[in-house]
């Protein structure tokens, strides 16, 4: 009986495994036929992707390791240290042990990892909401959405959808150890990977919350998994910490090199009025954007799901008084933003607009993998 | 937690008090080096802390009550057989009130206004920049806010007493 339910698992496991694999080596055909055909551009597809902005931080990582001081900038002040090391340190290692590019590296690993994220929030997704269609959305949009180049370039947004996704996946299982191990992978993956131990608080006042607090705080630390698992998601960060320490002499360099991109902070009233009055369509884009992405976490709210927009919301409190580029690339590599933006989609009744929705993401998609290709700042 | 890092990178990363990053050592003072600080100079100094404007031609304002420039003595000091310096300083002809020059705290002298000067000279006993990273702090009654102006800085450098 026990097998029978094992050898399902594992079948349902490499059927999502198959679908995800074709669906997003179509897209990767697409993208690279798109370049060519319509925009007339010869060159690979992993080097379109991989050579602009934060690319070359990444590359730097790779190539030549953390900065000993900042030396970057025009002013001189900036270093790599803000780009956290596990990606960079998988591609690394892919880079030397196959006969590829550089580029070829990061992008062969950057797909797998987006096969992958693909493969475990499809289990996620049939998980919380049983909905097949949303989880072969979620599919299709990943592979053929918007900032779908950053997941085959050297940014680390797959890895971070997927560790995202496991970290849910065990948390919701309960399989509290397997969730810090995801936890502390992705907290070496992106500064705001650690705050997947406030998902962990508000799932666990979810499940265990009676209004006793006493109680409560009891039950938690009666849970010797979870609280062993919960303590292990910052180790990713505190290990890089460590190394940033030992290197240079500041374990919170990834924190204090900031400087070198945010000069002060801004009031975002002030901030979204300016970007609105622009006359650039990226930069009102962003606006826009800023204002869709409080109304979907809003939804998610709406929708009980809390637990899902922690990161989210953390993401839209620390950037959005700094500036408004950048913050839709961090809201989809949340992985939940996309989700819910899917529940949403699908919740409307007629048929004719659904279609209309993702026949908008994938025209908002060539749009901006054609922008991608003119430098365009907004998809920094 | 304690960083191990230079006095450079604190005051820049760490206390946000520097407006330019001078690279680790690069606060370190020789005594005789003229410092300046206007917009139009190839390589105006780094040394500029809070309370002072944007660079602009010739120079930089005070805009609050305290500006303050810090600079590392620690070579400086090694090298020196005296125990007194003189800072010199060029400010701008038509700032209204005193100034006073604090270094590390200690006032050093005051600046009177003047129409007809804007060369000064300030005695600097070597004991009070012999902790290396140095703050020079000038200090007015009123910001440039309250007052209208402040005191155009755009030149400064600090030698040995003559004679000593």
């Amino acid at each position: 009986m026990r097998e029978e339910r094992t050898r399902r698992q594992m079948n349902k496991w490499i059927k999502y495994l198959l679908f995800s694999a074709v669906i997003v080596i179509i897209s990767r055909i697409f993208f690279q036929v798109f370049y060519r055909v319509f925009m007339g551009i010869e060159t690979s597809l992993p080097e379109i992707w991989g050579n602009l902005w934060d690319n070359g931080w990444y590359k730097s990582i790779i190539m030549d390791g953390y900065d000993l001081c900042p030396t970057k900038h025009p002013k001189g002040d900036a270093a790599n240290w803000a780009f956290f090391p596990l990606d960079s340190l998988i591609i690394r290692w892919v880079w030397k042990v196959l006969p590829v590019s550089l580029w070829d590296a990061a992008f062969l690993t950057n797909t797998f990892f987006l096969i992958l994220a693909i493969v475990v929030a499809t289990s996620y997704i049939m998980e919380t909401r049983g909905n097949r269609e949303i989880a072969v959305g979620f599919t299709v949009i990943s592979a053929f959405g918007p900032y779908t180049l950053f997941y085959s370039s050297f940014y680390t947004e797959s890895l971070y959808v997927f560790l995202t996704f496991c970290a849910y996946y065990c948390l919701k299982k309960h399989k509290y150890i397997a969730m810090g191990v995801a936890g502390a992978l992705l907290s070496a993956t992106r500064n705001t990977g650690v705050l997947f131990v406030f998902v962990i608080l508000a799932v666990s006042v979810k499940e265990s919350w009676d209004g006793n607090l006493k109680k409560f705080v009891a039950d938690i630390l009666q849970n010797g998994k979870l609280v062993l698992g919960t303590s292990l998601v910052p180790l990713g960060l505190f290990s890089y910490m460590a190394y940033l320490g030992n290197l240079m002499g500041d374990p919170l360099a990834f924190v204090h090199i900031q400087r070198a991109w945010h000069e002060k902070h801004i009031n975002p009233i002030r901030l979204f009025i300016e970007y609105i009055r622009d006359e650039y369509w990226g930069a009102r884009y962003l606006a826009i954007f800023v204002i869709f992405a409080i109304l979907i976490i809003i939804y998610a709210i709406y929708k009980r799901h809390f637990e899902e927009m922690i990161i989210p919301i953390f993401i839209i409190l620390m950037v959005i008084t700094y500036k408004f580029i950048s913050i839709p690339r961090y809201m989809i590599s949340t992985g939940m933003f996309v989700l819910t933006l899917l529940d949403l989609i699908h919740s409307f009744k007629s048929r004719l607009l659904l279609w209309i929705c993702y026949f908008l993401l994938l025209a908002l998609s060539l749009r901006m993998a054609a922008d991608w290709t003119s430098v365009a700042w907004y998809l920094q | 937690m304690h960083p191990s890092v230079s006095e450079e990178y604190r005051l820049y990363y760490i206390e946000k008090e520097l407006i330019d990053w001078p690279g680790d050592g690069g606060l370190v003072y020789t005594l005789g080096e003229e410092l300046l600080f206007g917009a139009e100079n190839e390589q105006p100094s780094k040394s500029v802390g809070s309370g002072w404007s944007a660079r602009e031609e010739r120079g930089i304002w005070t805009m609050g009550r305290e500006a303050v420039l810090y600079l590392d003595f620690s070579d400086a000091v090694l090298d020196t057989q005296t125990d007194a310096l003189t800072m010199h300083m060029e400010l701008a002809q038509w700032f209204t009130e005193s100034v006073e020059v604090v270094v590390n705290g200690e006032l050093i002298g005051t600046i009177a206004p003047s129409s007809d000067i804007y060369s000064y000279e300030l005695p600097l006993p070597v004991e009070l920049v012999q902790g290396g990273m140095s703050s020079i702090m000038f200090r007015v009654e009123h910001s440039m806010h309250e007052n209208g102006v402040g005191v155009k800085l755009q030149k400064l450098y600090i030698t040995e007493n003559q004679g000593s």
